[in-house]
């Protein structure tokens, strides 16, 4: 079996989640050739071909034609990508192109069939594609990295220039205050807190898991935080990886804006708390004596 | 023996008099004109309907504009105001006498009645009239300009026409004073006992130099007659003109029951326009109501929203409506009245229910809110916009699936619905919220105490629309309030049971105006007809609890005993908050509110609690699945003495005796 | 100018699903049906274009059972001027190539100069069909847009990478553009327009069973049941040991 992964480029940087996509080839035991598109000087290592196409790094008409010559030269089984904004965005045009099925975001596959999640993960879908070449992306996070070993052969190449949508440049996101729809990681905090200055404790934390500050409504009800932090039906819906809720019991209005994270662990000193109905794991433990030592043993 | 009586117009040349006439004859003029020139503003509205029961309508204005009951409930101003009101009511019917006798009677019939006796009783009457007028006004004047009354507008002419009242009363004193110096004192002394406060007057002028008597008495005349002129032309130009204007507004209140509002046709594909944006949307009477609000700021005083400085003031959004209908411009009401302020409001209908010049507010005020979301698709905040897609696809404003809506009641005890006593109309709140389930779980359980058979339509029940209504989406509260009517009609459902005063108000009340005529009560109803009958038992206790009413269960439908006759039947120490009763302020949640951030001003459910735990109770009980939700919010915030927040219901089921001892039925 | 927007009909995420004994789609009895979230930004993103030009078109398209129509109604209330409905009882059975082959089929000769379609469907969520559908076109196609602005003789958008970085696009019309979340804030359809939309043209097209599917779907299923939560009790050094080692398992730390 072969296959071809193509790395993606931002900014002249390779994206370290290419070791994503040699940990997938690894797993099924197969023959790697690698594409990297886009000016870059960093070079992955893996035992196999690296094929370097010089070139702007999204051009997707350019990058298109690029592996279109490709795998008529390599003939590869699969072509992997990362599901990603590179990612998906040049898989489909490759389907079109190379007349070949695509799955999105796999995150597990067994004798070649694929598992996909669908409804935001509430269930699981398998998926098997005609034979011949198939066109996969692959979930972020779903398949452990390759150890990075071995020098690959490599090939220089430039990519054509051609008609088609083109980068005019790269900015960054406005940034308006706190904005907790769009967070990954949220660390809230509710009445089990106890007064506005145990908020710090909570603050801590989120800087060390690099997340965002929530609250319930009876915080900002307190006046102990800005109305911007409260998650729930009357403030902000969230659905980030991680929902940490710290004393935060779960009343109904909380529970509807954030029961759609990912991850919800909830620390709290009574178990009956109906954020036990949510949560994943339940830490009972009291804020004062967990969070500082929760902090500490991150750092 | 002297003619009890008095010459009328002593020391009056007739000229002066033929002058008074014709100036009396303008200032009605003016006074009439005053009040035409309102005919175009008031007709920019919709056509009015024509005015049912006229009979009762009139009765009721006369009795409200002579007795002033709305007036008087106000402590303070009330008796102010009225003792003004009668006192100057009796100086106006005397002069409508010396104008009926000098007029009429004696020169057609030649027949004088302010004579004998009778003159003596009119004396007096009106001597003291006079005097209790002016301390009154002097009374309300302060409290104007000196004291208390916070957050009054003030106008320029308050002051002149407050001067005319005064100087009115003062100079006719002056002229009651220096008329008995001459044809009383020392001529017919009985005569003048009849008018203490002319006589002292009268006493005190013997000191004037005798020739300066008639001249100064012609002048003084001269000038109380322009005087009132000036009153009478003021009228309509000022606040005086409350004095038509508000009684008149009895004549047109809505005869519907509390909390009624017009229930849009959206099936008239001619319609283009839905709810209040211009002032020829406003109905007849929102156009009045305007003109009969005398800002006396009884409305505002109570508004929950005012005072936790939001920017909401019932008086003022009055007053800004009225501003836009008089420039007859048709500009446009939410942007005059503020938006902000509009969705402020938590309909708790406090502004109404004191309102002494019967002005519907409510009304107004969604009106405003429906224009704002049927016409432009505005809501306050992306938070309510969710809950009402939320509505729209799940039935409920809290995202829930709708095939979940009855998971709460698994392994309940409760029936089908054809062998029910009483459909329980679950809610939102108690089919989904943990800490409303508790206290759904709990009438579950008083009923099988009692006997009672309940079923719940489980996943077919919707939202009964009444959060969506009062923000204005008309629509989706229609489509929602269709859904559960057929439900329920399909199913032969006839007696419904609620334990949220929302659904009750909606179900028993709006719903009517859409076809749908069950009988539907309030859990607190149904158990206390229940507790009545000795139906079920209760353990008594001594836990101090206080009592919060909801507004619509309370102001909105007048439950304010059942509740404390089942509070009383588990004997719990029980004090009442200071605001109760018609007067409770509300928790904050209503008018929709329950699904909107409260972004502005302080936290309404906060002062609540506040006033809950001045009681010194342990619990602030309500009977309100929104004031639940708002007191527990609250009581986990609130410094002090602990506070616990629960429904009558879970109270009532937590004294329930053992089952096996109870033998209620 | 001609605009087509693309949009879906998908089971609201708040469902609780059943998949019947070997089937490949759960049972629709008792669920919620919304419009896909991501359709309503390209809906909202298509109305204002057309509201700032005149003498444009705006139609809006989807491929689903019957009850699809409910979205293109919402879709003609919030602005679209006409619908067509790709009628097909069994759409959960197509591949996303064959979807955007029937949608490829009925619009190819309408002239269409800008088409937005959602980033992904909430429900399948594979972001296929939008690029397959302008490849097919062959026409120019971006994904994952943030920002759209019209320019001279095309369209310059901003499409959203990771930790926050934008990356900024030009391309010539005619172009596919799929929406993102936060591209715009969907407007909620006033009265009026919700009754003038029911007198919209609403075309019905019927499809004929798929052909050749690319993809087969051999089951669904639910992922492995997460009963209550696990608690973690014992000694704060034990709890802080166990959270830490889920978090490093979920890779949520290093």
């Amino acid at each position: 079996m072969k296959a071809m992964l193509i790395g993606e480029v931002v900014g002249a940087k390779l994206n370290p989640s290419f070791a994503e996509l040699l940990g997938f080839a690894g797993r099924l035991g197969a023959e790697v050739v690698g594409l990297v598109m886009g000016d870059t000087s960093d070079r992955p290592s893996f035992a196999g071909k690296l094929v370097l196409a010089a070139g702007p790094e999204y051009a997707p008409q350019a990058h298109k034609a690029m592996v279109q010559e490709l795998v008529a030269a390599e003939k590869p089984d699969l072509v992997v990508l990362v599901h990603s904004a590179y990612g998906w965005d040049l898989a489909p045009r490759l389907a079109v192109a190379l007349s070949a099925p695509q799955i999105s975001e796999v995150k597990e596959v067994t004798d070649g069939v694929y598992q996909v999640g669908v409804c935001n993960g509430k269930l699981v879908r398998q998926l098997a594609p005609n034979p011949g070449l198939t066109i996969l992306t692959l979930q972020a996070g779903a398949f452990a990295p390759a150890q990075e070993s071995g020098s690959p052969t490599v090939e220089n190449k430039t990519l054509p220039s051609l008609p088609g949508p083109g980068l005019v440049g790269y900015k960054s996101k406005p940034k308006t205050g706190v904005d907790l729809s769009k967070a990954e990681r949220i660390v809230s905090v509710g009445r089990g807190i106890g007064k506005k200055e145990n908020i710090e404790l909570a603050r801590k934390l989120a800087a060390v898991l690099k997340a965002e500050l929530g609250s319930s409504r009876p915080v900002v009800d307190a006046g102990w935080i800005d109305p911007s932090h409260q998650v729930g039906s009357t403030g902000t819906t969230v659905a980030p990886k991680l929902y940490l809720a710290c004393g935060i019991s779960g009343a109904v209005q909380h529970l509807a804006g954030m029961k759609k994270s990912e991850l919800i662990i909830a620390v709290n000193k009574d178990k009956e708390a109906p954020i036990g109905e949510v949560a994943r794991y339940f830490v009972v433990a009291d804020l004062m004596e967990f969070l500082p030592a929760l902090t500490e043993a991150l750092q | 023996m002297m003619e009890n009586s008095r010459v009328i117009y002593w020391n009056i040349p007739q000229f002066a008099v033929w002058v008074m006439y014709l100036l009396a004859v303008l200032s009605l003029a003016v006074m009439v004109w005053g009040f035409v020139r309102r005919l175009k503003v008031y007709a920019q509205g919709q056509k009015r309907r024509p005015l049912d029961q006229v009979g009762g309508r009139i009765f009721r204005a006369l009795s409200e504009a002579l007795f002033q009951q709305k007036v008087a409930r106000e402590p303070g101003i009330g008796p102010l105001h009225n003792y003004f009101f009668w006192s100057f009511g009796v100086l106006f019917l005397g002069t409508v006498l010396v104008f009926i006798q000098t007029d009429l009677t004696e020169p057609l019939l030649g027949w004088m009645f302010l004579e004998g006796d009778f003159y003596k009783a009119y004396s007096l009457a009106l001597d003291l009239s006079g005097l209790v007028a002016v301390l009154m006004l002097g009374g309300m004047f302060s409290r104007r300009y000196f004291f208390g009354a916070q957050g009054m507008i003030q106008k320029p002419l308050d002051l002149v026409f407050y001067l005319d009242l005064f100087l009115i009363l003062g100079t006719g004193f002056f002229l009651e004073g220096l008329r008995m110096l001459v044809t009383e004192l020392g001529v017919n002394d009985p005569l003048s006992q009849y008018s203490p406060v002319g006589l002292v007057l009268a006493r005190y002028f013997q000191l004037l130099p005798p020739e300066w008597v008639l001249p100064l008495h012609l002048g003084l005349w001269s000038f109380h007659m322009v005087l009132v002129m000036v009153f009478i032309a003021l009228i309509p130009f000022s606040r005086l003109k409350h004095l038509v204007l508000t009684p008149v507004n009895y004549l047109f209140f809505e005869n519907q029951p509390k909390g009624h509002l017009e229930t849009l046709n959206l099936e008239d594909e001619t319609q283009e326009t839905f709810g209040y944006q211009t002032p020829k949307d406003l109905r007849f009477k929102d156009i009045y109501d305007t003109d009969a609000c005398t800002s006396c700021a009884r409305c505002q005083d109570r508004c929950p929203a005012f005072n936790t400085n939001k920017p909401l003031s019932p008086m003022k959004v009055i007053e800004d409506l009225g501003k836009v209908c008089f420039e007859l411009k048709n500009g446009n009401l939410a942007e005059a009245v503020g938006k902000e302020a509009l969705w402020a409001c938590t309909t708790c209908r406090a502004c109404m229910e004191f309102c002494p010049a019967e002005i519907e507010h409510i009304p107004k005020i969604v009106g405003m809110r429906r224009a704002m979301v049927l016409m432009e698709g505005e809501f306050p905040g992306e938070e309510v916009a969710k809950a009402m897609d939320d509505l729209e696809v799940n039935g409920n404003p809290l995202g829930f699936a709708k095939a979940t809506r009855g998971d709460w009641a698994a392994g309940l005890p409760l029936v089908e619905v054809a062998e029910a006593d009483y459909v329980y109309f679950t809610g939102c709140y108690g089919s989904f919220d943990p800490r409303n389930q508790q206290v759904a779980k709990a009438l579950v359980k008083l009923a099988q105490a009692a006997g009672v058979k309940l079923a719940i339509l489980g996943k077919e029940e919707r939202c009964c629309g009444e959060p969506a209504r009062k923000m204005g989406n008309e629509y989706l509260y229609q489509s929602l309030a269709k859904e559960n009517i057929a439900t329920f009609e399909s199913k032969g459902v006839k007696k419904i049971v609620t334990a949220c005063p929302h659904c009750f108000q909606t179900l028993g009340q709006d719903y009517r105006d859409l076809g749908f005529q069950a009988e539907v009560l309030h859990a607190n109803q149904l158990l206390d007809q229940l507790w009545q009958h000795y139906k079920f038992k209760l353990n008594r206790s001594g836990v101090k609890v206080t009592y919060h009413d909801s507004c619509y269960l309370g102001r909105y439908n007048n439950l304010f005993e059942a509740p404390r006759n089942l509070l009383e039947g588990v004997g719990v120490g029980f004090k009442e908050m200071e605001k109760n009763g018609l007067e409770s302020f509300c928790c904050g949640a209503g008018g929709g509110r329950i699904l909107a951030e409260e972004k502005l001003g302080t936290r309404i459910n906060l002062k609540r609690a506040t006033m809950a735990q001045k009681t010194g109770a342990e619990l602030v009980v309500s009977s309100c699945p929104f004031c639940l939700t708002m007191m527990e919010d609250a009581t986990k915030g609130l410094e002090g003495e602990p506070l616990k927040a629960m429904d009558l219901l879970e109270l009532l089921a937590s004294h329930l005796p053992e089952p096996k001892s109870n033998e209620g039925q | 100018m001609k605009i087509l927007v693309c949009i879906k009909q998908v089971a609201d995420l708040e469902s609780r699903f059943v998949v019947p004994a070997g089937a490949t789609w759960f049972d629709e009895a008792d669920l919620s049906f919304r419009i896909n979230e991501y359709d309503e930004y390209a809906i909202e993103e298509a109305v204002r274009l057309k509201e700032s030009l005149p003498e444009s078109e705006l139609v809006v398209l989807t491929l689903g059972p019957p009850r699809a129509a409910e979205a293109l109604k919402k879709a003609l209330a919030m602005g679209a001027d006409r619908a067509i409905h790709l009628n097909d009882p069994k759409a959960q059975d197509r591949d996303s190539f064959s979807v955007a082959q029937a949608i490829a089929g009925a619009v190819k000769d309408q002239g269409f100069d800008l088409i937005f379609t959602g980033m992904q469907s909430q429900d399948r969520g594979s972001g296929q069909v939008g690029l397959l559908l302008s490849e097919l076109l062959g026409i120019n196609g971006v994904s994952c847009v943030v920002g759209f602005a019209k320019t001279e003789g095309g369209i310059q958008v901003e499409r959203e990478l990771d930790g926050g970085l934008r990356a900024e696009v030009a391309l010539g019309l005619p172009a596919l553009v799929t929406c993102q979340l936060g591209l715009n804030q969907p407007r909620y359809p006033t009265l009026p327009n919700i009754m003038k939309a029911k007198k919209k043209p609403l075309e019905t097209i019927e499809l004929g069973p798929q052909t050749a599917p690319r993809v087969k779907a051999q089951g669904l299923s639910l992922p492995p049941k997460r009963g209550a939560a696990e608690f973690i009790e014992g000694d704060n050094a034990t709890k802080v040991a166990k959270l830490v080692a889920i978090l490093k398992e979920k890779k949520l730390v290093g």
